[in-house]
């Protein structure tokens, strides 16, 4: 390494930016679908991460050249098979119930497996090439980290992205070890190894995915789709009863009886009681809200942050592909790829009903869809008569903190409200300032629909349930932590442990 | 001692300036991956930059850096509250974040010579910026975007003070 010219030295940094940034994005996407990914996760995959540049620049000057060339060869030997191998490792910790293990393995491999062994490079170099090179190395390493930007970006918009973001990565890794070795025989044995690894990786997507996730839900699954895309990984697997279920960051968002009922709740049976309703529905993983909401509906809008939520739950999860919902969607359905905040404040449409059919608030993203302040935007753009639909995220009867404050914090914008109660899941609500029908209506048509035992709760007997009655606004986000550590807990030191 | 804690509080100036801009345009603006690009870009343009400035700056300019820093933040705080949700105000928010991290690039230029390894600079700037990363979450959690601002108020005046105290040491010698 000491002999290693300066355009090397830089070109060695260039490459270790941009896999930084690369590695940082695929298995913060790895590990919070392994984890079930809140912020809460997300931030100590985060850390983990950073830390492991400070183990990198604290040991840069106390290994010697050596261990550092046997240590290049083990990080090529680990990076080969990311991130398969964390998913084989995990599902195998989680298959003996050791959850807590998980975490911190994936707490230990960020912060030593992975990002620690380019940080070495940089105070490396500086200290071969003196104090004047500080500029100009780390601004390479910058430079670095913008392309590692821009290919995670462009992976993004193809299919098989993923791969080939690895494939970028790994290969800016043999090039960074090429620097370091100058072995044309190694060149040639890792590059032999990408493309193995090229071959290998669409069995072991499948594989690794349907293996961790038979593992830590005790059920056979089978990998049908997966993608990282910029905002979550999302997957679909399906079960041995060949039903298919979405999981968005590792946690399932459709699939299951209660997440069917759902789309009921929130979206068809609250449409069936407007007149020809312009509906919008924000999030659209199943797409069965839309097309429960069809129908009904003079036009249904779908706002989408990600499109390959719509597409991957087009594509993989209608549940009746029939050629009367088809000619229904070409006539009344509009998909707008936009954060929903930004389209509903600048869309001219007013709406008679808007269903939020997104995950709980366990993301600031998703948690700010459920602030006062986007209820305000929403209410700006409904009619008179229009009705917000959305689940509650936990029982009101069952004294849920987390559904009393979203309840608290409709009632802080809408004058009425409906609370839906199933017996054994989520409230959801119906909020508006003139909601267009009656709980006799709202119990009639829950009936129609078999849901004998659903109780409806009216605006009095609502807030008398409220055990907290803080608002969710975008000064006071307490609940994106607080859920996450309630989750976190649970998952990984109550359950299993 | 002290080298160690300036490092460690500019590491957290850092974050907490590069995390208050990204929740200030997610909140206010657009949760769109567009916002996080264009955020990370700015940032680390701008930070480049910082570090393509090769030749010693008076103290007073660094100074200039970080209140630049902190006023380009309050900028786009006010921006974005003027025309909330707009994308179309992006071509303001970029040059300002660009402006905002220049100093974060600029350190380490300025501050190579004050330790024995360099490696330490980097050591303790990256535990500041964990520490700053956590810090601006949990003060955007639980006591509100408000408070951003006077959080970055208060440490880029400790870091411009801190800087001072350094330069006028360098001076004594």
């Amino acid at each position: 390494m000491a002999e290693l010219t300066f355009p090397r030295k830089q070109l060695a940094l260039f490459l270790s930016g941009m896999n930084l940034m690369i590695i940082q994005f695929v298995m913060i996407r790895s590990f919070s679908s392994i984890l079930a990914g809140t912020e809460i996760v997300v931030m100590i995959v985060t850390l983990s991460f950073f830390a492991g540049y400070s183990v990198g620049y604290f040991c840069s000057d106390q290994i010697s050249v050596t261990v550092f060339k046997i240590a290049s060869v083990l990080v090529l030997a680990l990076h080969l098979t990311l991130p398969f191998s964390i998913r084989y490792l995990s599902g195998c910790l989680f298959g003996q119930g050791a959850a807590l293990l998980t975490l911190l393995t994936a707490i230990f491999v960020s912060a030593f497996g992975l990002s620690s062994y380019y940080s070495l490079l940089l105070p490396r170099f500086i200290a071969q090439e003196g104090r004047e090179s500080v500029g100009g190395f780390y601004r390479q390493e910058m430079i670095g980290v913008l392309a590692g930007l821009f290919f995670i970006f462009a992976s993004t918009l193809f299919p098989s992205g993923s791969t080939g973001l690895m494939v970028v990565y790994l290969l800016s890794l043999v090039a960074i070890l090429h620097c370091l070795w100058r072995s044309k025989v190694l060149l040639a044995v890792a590059c032999s190894l990408v493309l193995v690894y090229i071959g290998l990786a669409p069995q072991l997507e499948a594989g690794s995915v349907s293996y961790l996730y038979s593992q830590r839900s005790g059920n056979n699954l089978r990998w049908i789709f997966s993608a990282d895309t910029p905002y979550q990984r999302v997957e679909i697997l399906e079960g041995p009863d060949q039903a298919k279920a979405l999981y968005l960051d590792g946690m399932r968002h459709y699939g299951g009886d209660s997440l069917s009922d759902y789309n009921h709740y929130v979206s068809g049976i609250p449409a069936s009681l407007l007149s020809k309703p312009a509906v919008l529905v924000v999030g659209s993983g199943s797409m069965n809200a839309v097309h429960d909401a069809l129908p009904y509906g003079s036009s249904v809008d779908t706002v989408e942050i990600d499109k390959v939520v719509v597409e991957s739950g087009r594509i993989y999860l209608r549940e009746k592909p029939d050629a009367a919902t088809e000619a229904l969607l070409r006539e009344k359905w509009t998909l707008n790829v936009d954060d929903a905040k930004h389209f509903i404040k600048n869309t001219p449409k007013q709406f008679d009903m808007v269903v939020l059919d997104v995950a709980g608030p366990l993301q600031m993203q998703v948690a700010l869809l459920y602030s006062k302040e986007f209820f305000e935007i929403v209410s700006e753009k409904l009619t008179d008569d229009g009705i917000l639909c959305l689940s509650l995220n936990g029982q009101l009867m069952g004294k849920s903190i987390t559904a009393s404050r979203i309840t608290a914090t409709l009632l802080s914008v809408f004058r009425n409200l409906y609370v839906i109660a199933p017996p054994n899941s989520s409230s959801f609500a119906i909020a508006g300032n003139r909601i267009p029908f009656g709980r006799a209506e709202l119990l009639q048509a829950l009936a129609r629909r078999g849901f004998f035992k659903t109780a409806v709760v009216d605006l009095p007997a609502a807030e008398a349930m409220l055990i907290s009655k803080d608002i969710i606004t975008k000064e006071r986000m307490d609940i994106v932590p607080n859920r996450g550590i309630e989750r976190l807990i649970h998952n990984y030191f109550r359950e299993h442990n | 001692m002290i080298e160690t804690f300036f490092v460690f509080i500019a590491g957290f100036f850092f974050a907490f300036l590069q995390f208050s801009f990204f929740f200030t345009l997610e909140s206010n603006v657009s949760s769109a991956g567009l916002t996080y690009l264009i955020t990370s870009v700015c940032w680390l343009g701008g930070a480049a930059i910082g570090l393509s400035i090769r030749r010693p700056v008076a103290v007073k300019y660094e100074h200039l850096m970080i209140a630049s820093g902190v006023a380009g933040f309050y900028l786009v705080g006010l921006l974005v509250r003027w025309r909330p949700f707009d994308n179309a105000y992006f071509f303001i928010y970029a040059p300002l974040m660009v402006l905002s991290s220049i100093y974060a690039g600029y350190f380490f230029n300025s501050f190579r010579g004050h330790f024995n390894k360099v490696k330490y600079l980097f050591f303790w700037e990256n535990n500041g910026f964990m520490f700053g990363i956590i810090s601006s979450f949990l003060a955007v959690s639980f006591i509100g975007q408000s408070y951003l601002i006077w959080i970055l108020a208060v440490s880029g005046g400790a870091v411009a003070g801190l800087r001072s105290w350094f330069s006028f040491q360098d001076q004594s010698k």
